[in-house]
């Protein structure tokens, strides 16, 4: 009957037929099948249990059991179970068979459909899962990273004296990477490097006198990979690296060796090295934890540095101002001598003649005042003397070119050594008073020391200015000496305070002189401030 | 009669002054001032014959005193001065100064220099003279007229070595100082001549004759 209601479809169904679940599993296993109309009555299986073989080993072809009026209790827990529909054998007619079939191959599609696309939302849902895991792990690496960096910032950053510093990172370096022993190498001059600090070579080499050595980097392998790469560099296992053999290394027991570079101001100012005894001991983790205190230590390092050298600077100035207040006190001392030997004996001279020309004759009046006058006149030359050497005041009221012409007709008057003197771009112009000043005392300075020293007659000042700069040269025939050893000896009050006065204003002073060729001494300043000691208040 | 104005900041001087010029029936004090500016005011008010200047004062000092006062009016000026300087002397006159008298001169003096201004001429202490002035103006204007005069003996050794074309280091080694030196040297002789590299000191020193094209 079945056959004649499906076979009156003209066409639409292709059908076959079996009799046993057995043969139904084989066919299916064969694939080209859309739908099972399953009768539950079959020789080798019945009921439900039909049901559920055939869908167990289809599960993607529908299936519409076929039951007996009274089985409806069947067909229902059937379609509970996952089958399309069911028929009631008895009340089949060729409409609705045809109709059934077709929704059931539809609906079976459309759930197939839905359950792949659910299958689909939980695989991605797993994917999510384990990308929220990773970001996680992730998050917490970089908040330990964090806090190790916040750690070592503050342990670097406490103390501005280098070797604290230095003591500091290899502290930091120590809670993250075991080492047995790790160094730090800083930059010296050129291609010198040095050990600042060591730690843990005793482990390997009895009191092996690391610090303070200092070595040329260009000639270790390992250490010219750092300074030309500029990127941290692993040694593995120094058994299997050639170099190795020719380094600092050699002779000491390390065989795992990772070396960062230090870089500020896009420099290599040094790196430092963790060392330890087992081959292929640091991991990769390790050297990423190494590399990661590199900006903090070499910007620490720096800062310390820099002080250093301000307080060296400081130190100078120091002793400067010392230098300074010991010469004003000097000259106070001058000063208060002549004032005592040479205007205070004139002045009592005249106190005399006054007071004789008072108790005189009225006639004789007139001779005592003419002695007072001339008195007077010679106690007006000695403080004008007196004035002039303190400090020319024709420096200020005309400016450098005057008060220069006018030393050099009081040098040669009183020295007898004759000036010869150029000068280009000084005449008709004012420079600032400190560099007026400075121009002036090292010219003066200068042609004492020609005076004093250079057995000659004569000396040549130069003097040329142009829109930035202004150069003075004073040189000699004479003697000469050994610069060096002249500076050296301390006995050269004279060359130091034309250097200091140079160097205040920021100027170069430079001192040529070899024995028998004559000296020549030429300090350039600058007119703009520009590199300017400040000096404090007097 | 001649009308005169006194400027010095110290109150001794200024009573002397006026002492000195009470003596002489011809002269009348009209005004005196304590420093630059108030001098200016006072000149420029009175229009006096003559001032009298202290070449030192505060506020304003004499030279620029002096300057403005022969911008505006026709008041002459005597300067009175410590500084027998001839650089004194010529800025003075050079700011439209008639006559400078020295402070320690004979005190007749300052009364001939007023009358010579007041006529009309100029008047220069007893020790201080026309050609001194002359001379020292050409002592100051002594500038070489070839830079080269103001090389010194060293830049000129090292002219000549690096136009032969020894280098810093092999200069220094030939006159026994540090290649720094040397450098040092050489930066001034290029400045001095306005030589911007090595070709044009030999360009220079080939023109000069410092070095010939042969060597």
């Amino acid at each position: 009957m079945l056959q004649a209601l499906i076979g009156a479809e003209d066409g639409a169904f292709d059908c076959e037929w079996v009799k046993t679940i057995t043969a139904a599993v084989a066919r299916l296993h064969q694939g080209g099948i859309d739908v099972v109309l399953l009768g539950l009555g079959l020789s080798d299986s019945q009921g439900l249990s039909a049901f559920l073989q055939i869908q167990d080993n289809a599960p993607e072809v529908a299936v519409i059991p076929l039951t007996n009026g009274r089985d409806d209790a069947v067909g229902l827990k059937a379609v509970r179970l996952g089958a399309q529909d069911y028929l009631v054998k008895d009340l089949l007619t060729q409409q609705p068979l045809a109709h059934a079939i077709r929704n059931a191959v539809e609906r079976k599609r459309t759930h197939e459909a839905l359950k792949k696309a659910q299958n689909g939302v939980e695989l991605r849902e797993e994917d999510r899962t384990s990308e929220l895991n990773q970001l996680y792990d992730e998050e917490q690496k970089a908040h330990r990273q964090s806090e190790i960096l916040r750690v070592a910032s503050l342990a670097l950053t406490r103390s501005l004296d280098l070797d604290q510093v230095l003591l500091s990172l290899l502290d930091c370096l120590a809670t993250l990477v075991p080492y047995d022993s790790a160094c730090v190498i800083l930059h010296v001059a050129e291609s010198q490097f040095g050990v600042a600090v060591a730690r843990g070579y005793e482990y390997f080499a009895d009191g092996v006198p690391l610090k303070r050595l200092v070595f040329d980097m260009q000639a270790y392998p390992h250490l010219r990979e750092i300074l030309e790469s500029r990127r941290s560099v692993v040694i593995p296992d120094t058994a299997d690296y050639p170099g190795w053999n020719a380094s600092i290394g050699a002779g000491l027991l390390i065989r795992n060796w990772v070396g960062v570079p230090l870089i500020a101001n896009d420099n290599v100012i040094g790196l430092y090295s963790v060392d330890n005894r087992n081959p292929d001991f640091f991991t990769a983790e390790h050297r990423e934890l190494c590399e990661m205190l590199a900006p903090q230590a070499a910007i620490a390092i720096e800062n310390a540095r820099m002080y250093a050298t301000l307080g060296s600077r400081e130190e100078q100035l120091r002793s400067l101002s010392h230098r300074l207040v010991q010469m004003q006190e000097a000259e106070r001392r001058e000063i208060a001598r002549e004032l005592h030997d040479e205007v205070g004996q004139v002045l009592t001279g005249l106190n005399l003649v006054l007071g004789t020309a008072a108790r005189q004759a009225a006639e004789k009046v007139g001779e005592g005042l003419a002695q007072a006058q001339t008195l007077l006149n010679d106690l007006m030359g000695r403080v004008r003397a007196l004035s002039l050497d303190l400090r020319p005041l024709m420096l200020d009221d005309l400016g450098l070119l005057h008060a220069l012409v006018w030393l050099f007709d009081r040098y040669t008057g009183q020295t007898g050594v004759s000036v010869r003197f150029t000068q280009t771009g000084i005449r008709g112009r004012r420079f600032g008073q400190d560099i007026e000043t400075a121009a002036f005392r090292i010219v003066q300075e200068a042609l004492t020391n020609v005076a004093r020293y250079s057995g000659v007659d004569e000396a040549l000042v130069h003097i040329w200015a142009s829109d930035d700069m202004i150069s003075v040269q004073v040189e000699d025939r004479g003697r000469g000496f050994d610069v060096d050893s002249v500076l050296s000896a301390g006995q050269s009050s004279g060359l130091a305070g034309m250097r200091e006065r140079t160097e205040l204003i920021g100027g170069r002073l430079t001192i040529d002189s070899v024995p028998g060729t004559g000296t020549y001494v030429s300090a350039n300043l600058p007119l703009h401030a520009a590199g300017r000691v400040e000096r404090g208040g007097p | 009669m001649t009308t005169v104005v006194l400027a010095d900041d110290h109150h001794i001087v200024r009573q002397a002054l006026r002492a000195l010029l009470e003596t002489e029936p011809d002269f009348q004090l009209v005004g005196e001032a304590g420093d630059g500016l108030e001098a200016l005011r006072i000149v420029e008010r009175l229009k006096p014959h003559v001032l009298v200047l202290d070449l030192m004062m505060p506020g304003l000092n004499g030279l620029e005193v002096a300057r403005q006062v022969t911008q505006r009016c026709r008041t002459k000026i005597i300067v009175l001065s410590m500084h027998a300087n001839y650089a004194y002397v010529a800025e003075a006159l050079k700011n439209g100064v008639a006559g400078y008298v020295l402070k320690d001169s004979q005190a007749s003096e300052l009364v001939n220099a007023i009358r010579e201004v007041a006529a009309g001429r100029r008047y220069l202490s007893a020790p201080l003279s026309e050609r001194a002035i002359q001379l020292y103006g050409r002592k100051i204007g002594q500038m070489p007229a070839d830079p080269y005069d103001t090389l010194t003996g060293r830049e000129r050794e090292v002219i000549q070595l690096a136009a032969e074309g020894h280098t810093n280091v092999q200069i220094g080694q030939r006159l026994f100082v540090s290649p720094r030196t040397i450098e040092t040297h050489r930066a001034n002789l290029m400045r001095k001549l306005g030589l911007q590299n090595q070709s044009e000191l030999i360009r220079y020193a080939v023109k000069r004759g410092i070095v010939s094209v042969d060597s």
